[in-house]
């Protein structure tokens, strides 16, 4: 019955639905502070270095891809046990459900400290952390197929954003970027590395990568293109912010894509697009932490099968609610909290599944045939 | 307000489907409160919500949102376009 019930949930997503599930993982973070960000280093080149983050990120999906290729049935947490050892594996698998949970935690204080200060500034913390609450615990003790649907219809939103920036070409400086290439080739490393940050959620596709019901190629074809489509994403809203601003403004403003749909207006009909744009983010934002809470909760039940997952939601969204609560809301705490999680991100994204992969070519391959599910 | 619901009754004329009016209804409500409480934000969190209880939905081992939430891009062509019956037999 339970074999059933595994095998029930897994293959369960067409690639086209894995596409939809990283662009949605993916976008969230720093959509709209990237080209401020950016700024501070690779100045009037920051949109090469998004391309150059996109293209060390096409890199990483491809060892993540490899490294399914070699348990094509098998998510990171198995992967791990298969090639560790139960005990370190499991060890390792704790680590990944800490690292998860802690940047959910970070995505909901992200967001309550971005709403206080644009939307909702006299509406009491509790509340706002309640709604990310009650939609992380509804949404994330779904099943995958469930969730993946919803990431296609999410992309809706997305795809508004980018057709409402498109007004702000009415009002373009192409001589804004026009030294191409003068900052040097250090700052737009620099700039990368800064980009990497808006890239996190790409983790999504260690664990979701097990549950495409396709050939190993249309799988790389599936997450390779979503990671483009993120880039051109990020790239098209650095450089209208690059065009729109200059340089003296987009050192001072913060979010600059905010700013800049401040002063359009559609159809001189709406106004203040920024406010509904702002709002409309929440769901890409919100995707984001659940597909955290997600992965954690399936790392949990993998360390033992007692565990059930819709408790392991529950205990999770209580943490990260407590912790929000009571961690400083203050720009300066919550940046330096984001510095530590980038520091993370590397050995999480990037280290421990080359360590894996290369752990995977020392061993024999597996015998597929021996494994039933 | 008065805009809202205005607005709301207008486009209550653009549902194809008569029976559903009771349950449009009924959802306006929560919806309605989440927005006097929360604005904006307030609504987005309920269609979020909302939304994904419709992915969730299946009837008759067919999803809910059958066409575009998995997104199938010859069923939703078929569902829109409408190939003469002769054509569409033959396929």
């Amino acid at each position: 019955m339970k074999e059933s019930m595994m095998t029930n949930e897994r293959n369960s997503i067409t690639p086209l639905q894995l596409f939809f599930i990283i662009v949605q993982a993916t976008a969230g973070f720093g959509m709209f502070t990237l080209s401020h960000d950016l700024h501070n280093y690779a100045k009037s080149d920051s949109w090469i270095s998004v391309l150059i983050a996109g293209i060390a990120f096409q890199l990483v999906v491809l060892i993540m891809w490899s490294l399914n290729n070699r348990f094509p049935q098998k998510n990171i947490y198995e992967v791990a046990i298969e090639l560790l050892g139960v005990a370190v594996g499991k060890l390792l698998s704790v680590f990944y459900i800490f690292y998860f949970v802690f940047i959910s935690f970070y995505t909901c204080l992200y967001f309550v400290s971005v709403i206080k200060k644009w939307l909702l500034p006299s509406t009491p913390y509790l509340i706002l952390i309640g709604l990310f609450f009650v939609t992380g615990i509804y949404i994330g003790q779904a099943n995958i197929k469930h969730i993946a649907r919803y990431c296609g219809i999410a992309l809706i939103p997305i795809i508004l954003l980018i057709l409402i920036v498109l007004a702000a070409y009415n009002h373009a400086h192409y001589k804004y970027i026009l030294p191409v290439g003068t900052v040097g080739i250090k700052q737009l490393f620099l700039g990368a590395n800064k980009a990497i940050f808006s890239f996190g959620g790409i983790e999504v596709i260690l664990l979701v990568l097990s549950n495409v019901a396709a050939n190993q190629k249309s799988k790389w074809k599936a997450a390779s293109l979503s990671v483009l489509f993120i880039t051109i994403v990020y790239t098209y809203l650095v450089f209208t912010c690059l065009v729109y601003f200059s340089p003296v403004t987009l050192d001072r403003i913060p979010e600059p894509v905010l700013f800049l749909l401040r002063s359009i207006s559609l159809f001189s009909i709406v106004e203040r697009l920024d406010i509904i744009i702002f709002s409309i983010w929440i769901i890409p934002l919100t995707t984001t932490y659940i597909m955290y809470i997600y992965m954690a909760s399936v790392g949990a039940t993998h360390l033992h099968h007692a565990v059930k997952r819709r408790k392991i939601v529950w205990l999770i969204s209580i943490f990260v609610l407590v912790g929000t609560m009571l961690y400083p809301k203050d720009e300066l705490s919550i940046m330096s909290l984001g510095k530590i999680l980038v520091s993370f991100a590397y050995t999480f994204i990037l280290v421990i599944p080359i360590l894996l992969l290369t752990l995977s070519f020392i061993k024999r391959k597996p015998s597929v045939s021996g494994e039933g599910r | 307000m008065v805009i809202v619901i205005a607005l709301t009754a207008i486009s209550s004329f653009a549902v194809p489907v008569h029976e559903m009016g009771v349950s449009i209804r009924l959802l306006s409500f929560p919806l309605m409160i989440l927005a006097s409480i929360l604005g904006f934000v307030g609504i987005i969190f309920g269609l979020i919500l909302i939304t994904f209880h419709l992915c969730k939905l299946e009837t008759l081992d067919s999803p809910y949102f059958a066409p575009v939430a998995p997104l199938k891009f010859r069923q939703l062509a078929k569902s829109i376009l409408k190939l003469p019956v002769k054509r569409s037999t033959n396929e």
